[in-house]
């Protein structure tokens, strides 16, 4: 089993290779010369005001909460559309209307988040 | 000890043993690093390590889902939940109580356990057989077929769960 991942393996470890070599060679060579410059978070980019570890809004909790209800559905669209053939010749239109089932009840959630407008940013 | 139920392969071998050491590693360091924050970033190593365990095993679709869905998802929500902590910032969160020796001796415990009972069933049942078409095909068919009302009680759960994170984050309407 591992041969049909072992492409995935060497790519993983040559990717971690070449991060922890790039870091090593970096401290390796480089001179230490620290400044106020250098040490803020982005050197050529906006001041950053504050820490960025704050306490976040609660509004953002939703919409992760969001995406991963869809990342599941997104999840059972998987097998579903591998087996879909032959579920087809078997089942007829009820391969069909099991997943329309499953979104269906899924997009009236997302309708009634919409309705309630908790969609909405403001 | 007869380890052949990981693998025939020194490789595959080598890399679970690895995995392994990198799963036990992070998950002590979930419950042992002072911030909350370190916890949840490690614990997305951990669950990188157990789908790494699942393509080990041949069950190279959970592997996947492990990945999408508990990577990240999962983390992504949990991070969320940790930042929306009031004392995020403070890295003095303390993480253990006076209960740490008692929680070891149970948790030494609970190992030797589960140890001597996986052992002395001598694996019954896990034969390594490769599914045809892959594990994606099998679970399909199982999901559609056999599988079909927990399937579509799934989304009844995930519909409460919307429900559920749109009452915590409060009323709203027009």
């Amino acid at each position: 089993m591992i041969n049909e991942y072992l492409a995935v393996l060497i790519f993983f470890v040559v990717a971690l290779g070449f991060t922890i070599g790039g870091l090593v060679t970096a401290f390796l060579v480089r001179n230490s010369k620290p400044g106020y410059e250098k040490e803020t978070t982005y050197e050529c980019g906006e001041e950053p005001v504050g820490g960025a570890w704050i306490q976040f809004n609660m509004r953002y909790y939703f919409f992760a909460i969001l995406f991963v209800i869809f990342d599941v559905e997104v999840i059972f669209l998987f097998p579903w559309a591998v087996v879909y053939k032959e579920l087809l010749s078997n089942f007829g239109i009820f391969a069909f209307l099991e997943m329309a089932l499953f979104l269906g009840i899924l997009i009236l959630g997302l309708v009634y988040a919409w309705k309630k407008g908790h969609l909405k940013w403001e | 000890m007869d380890f052949s139920f990981i693998s025939d392969s020194i490789v595959t071998y080598g890399v679970f043993l690895l995995f392994a050491v990198v799963a036990v590693a992070s998950a002590f360091l979930v419950v042992s690093v002072r911030s909350v924050m370190h916890s949840a970033l490690f614990l997305a190593v951990f669950l990188l390590s157990v789908a790494a365990f699942f393509f080990i095993f041949d069950a190279d679709f959970l592997g996947i889902v492990q990945i999408l869905l508990y990577v990240g998802g999962v983390i992504v929500l949990i991070l969320f939940a940790v930042m929306l902590t009031a004392r995020v910032s403070s890295s003095l969160l303390q993480q253990t109580n006076e209960q740490k020796y008692s929680a070891l001796i149970v948790c030494a415990l609970l190992f030797i356990m589960l140890s001597y009972s996986i052992l002395i069933s001598g694996l019954q049942g896990f034969e390594n057989t490769l599914l045809p078409g892959g594990t994606a095909k099998s679970v399909g068919w199982l999901l559609m077929t056999v599988y079909v009302l927990p399937f579509e009680v799934a989304s009844i759960v995930l519909l409460a769960a919307l429900i559920g994170a749109m009452a915590i984050v409060g009323k709203k309407d027009e």
